[in-house]
């Protein structure tokens, strides 16, 4: 898939694929990256298993991640380079929300 | 110096491949390049070396390195679209890394599925040849059907049977017999060498490991009551209501442990809150396992289907007052695969409705047909009229006979639909369907 059919598809990004990317920027196991999305959220997001490993499957399929496997043979997810350049997208996009919420949110205190 | 050498089946073994490529290092050949088309593998003469090789498939290869293949020692040899080959010089206890097998296993269950559809669909056309090869190849009725169909008909040439007919015949039926062996062949590599790939990363044994079922164990069990069998026919065409039925089943006391085809067994136990779920994979890695695992689901039972897509059922506790958990924290990125899923059973029953409703309806109507061509009947219903013994008699039994014969069809037609309604109703519980 080229990149701008990527960006198509994967931007605005739901909160399981930007935590699970997020949670990339070093290479994790699966389990890894369920413990991390939880540990950043507070508790707030606990990823179920199943759901990890269709993104994770449907994001290895798009070029975004890639595997490896390690001595004790679990598999190591590792981000790419066309990854790096979609979640740095999403920041951007996620810095502007920020940006304008906390100018333009105060309007809504009373 | 180089050499060049041809594989044309290297990839039906990725392993044997890899010992081969590592014994051509230690003989002074490097492996240079790989023209995949071809199949021609280009060495380089150098120093004997040790090289350990290994050999990597994945549906998009964009033919970059990672970091953590890199760290480890690895670099690409060659590589393509699919295909990569890693080479390494390290001891293999330096070596912290190593290239996924998952992408050779699925490609092999691939492989050993067009295999087995290639053996049904030559089983059938051998059959079909079979059962008509005394009708053409008797000298009377060639000579019929030559006179008869192609001279009559307007346009095509009369077809003689000479002796180039015979050769075209012989080409074909060797043809036939040499694309057999072959895909016995396939079929055999990819079993053994999928076999092989897995016991490498002791998945097969993770799996077998909770499978040892004990035959005494279980039959003393169900005749002194403590282990009860139930029938579910069709279960997975509505894996929810199946769900709910094991919960229901746990709170009564009744633990599910095995599956066996349309057979659930179940442990008498005390009443628990245990939540099941049943998952449906078209492809199962060993991550699959392990994810749900460190998840703290329990592994009850999988299918042991040598093709990669399976069944599971998966059981957590449910503490009182907690939520039901789930394997899915968002469902709606699952409707996707539930949709076809529900689609592909919905037709499988359907063509096997239709196919019922073909061959009752030929053979009825072969009955019909030659009930009407004999003598006493026709002869019968001419002298007395159409309210006679034989035709009440006749139409009775035909009537009959379709009510027979329509209970299978409906009955398909019936289980055609669960798999419909078991996608809406999870559309309606999980939101939309992207």
């Amino acid at each position: 898939m080229s990149i701008d059919r990527i960006i198509k598809s994967y931007l605005p990004m739901t909160e399981t694929a930007f935590y699970i990317l997020l949670s990339l920027y070093e290479p994790r196991h699966g389990y890894g990256i369920i413990r991390m999305v939880e540990e950043i959220t507070k508790g707030r997001i606990v990823l179920g298993s199943g759901t990890v490993y269709g993104t994770l499957t449907k994001m290895q399929r798009d070029g975004i991640i890639t595997v490896y496997s390690n001595q004790e043979h679990k598999t190591i997810y590792e981000i790419t380079d066309t990854g790096k350049k979609l979640i740095k997208l999403e920041i951007g996009r996620l810095n502007e929300l920020h940006r304008n919420a906390a100018e333009l949110g105060v309007r809504f205190h009373d | 110096m180089t050499k060049k050498c041809f594989r044309p089946f290297w990839s039906f073994d990725v392993q044997e491949t890899e010992n081969w490529l590592a014994q051509m290092a230690g003989q002074g050949w490097r492996l240079s390049r790989i023209n995949f088309h071809t199949r021609a593998f280009l060495f380089e003469q150098c120093e004997p070396h040790r090289a350990i090789y290994r050999i990597q498939y994945l549906r998009v290869f964009d033919g970059s390195l990672s970091k953590g293949l890199a760290a480890s020692g690895w670099s690409i040899v060659s590589s393509n679209r699919h295909w990569c080959v890693y080479g390494n010089s390290r001891e293999s206890c330096g070596i912290q890394n190593y290239p996924t097998r998952d992408g050779v296993l699925s490609r092999n269950a691939k492989l050993l599925i067009c295999a087995n559809s290639y053996f049904v669909v030559f089983g059938i056309f051998a059959f079909i040849v079979i059962s008509i090869f005394p009708l053409i190849f008797s000298s009377a009725n060639i000579r019929i059907i030559s006179e008869n169909f192609f001279s009559h008909s307007v346009g095509i040439l009369p077809w003689v049977w000479s002796s180039s007919t015979w050769v075209i015949m012989f080409i074909t039926v060797v043809t036939l017999c040499i694309s057999l062996f072959f895909a016995i062949y396939v079929a055999v590599e990819m079993v053994s060498s999928n076999k092989r790939l897995t016991n490498e990363t002791s998945y097969a044994a993770l799996i077998h490991g909770y499978f040892q079922k004990n035959n005494e164990v279980m039959s003393s069990g169900l005749k002194n009551g403590l282990i009860i069998k139930r029938s579910k026919l069709f279960w997975y065409l509505a894996p929810d209501k199946t769900e709910a039925w094991l919960e229901e089943m746990a709170k009564r006391g009744l633990s599910f442990f095995h599956l066996a085809g349309n057979s659930f067994y179940f442990i008498k136990s005390t009443p628990i809150n245990r939540r099941y779920c049943l998952d449906y994979q078209a492809t199962v890695t060993k991550e699959y396992f392990d994810l749900h695992l460190n998840s703290g689901w329990n592994l009850l039972y999988t299918t042991q289907s040598p093709f990669q897509s399976k069944w599971t059922v998966w059981s957590k506790h449910v503490s009182r007052g907690e939520h039901a958990p789930d394997l899915y924290s968002d469902k709606t990125d699952n409707l996707h695969s539930i949709r076809r899923l529900a689609t592909r059973n919905s037709m499988m029953y359907f063509a096997t409705s239709l196919y019922f409703i073909f061959i009752f309806g030929w053979q009825i109507a072969s009955i019909i047909i030659r009930m009407n061509s004999q003598e006493e009947v026709t002869t019968s219903v001419a002298s007395n009229g159409f309210f006679d013994p034989w035709s009440i008699i006749f139409w009775l039994v035909i009537g009959f006979l379709i009510l027979i014969c329509s209970i299978m069809p409906t009955y398909f037609f019936v289980q055609a639909i669960q798999p419909i309604r078991y996608y809406f109703r999870m559309k309606k519980k999980y939101g939309t369907d992207k």
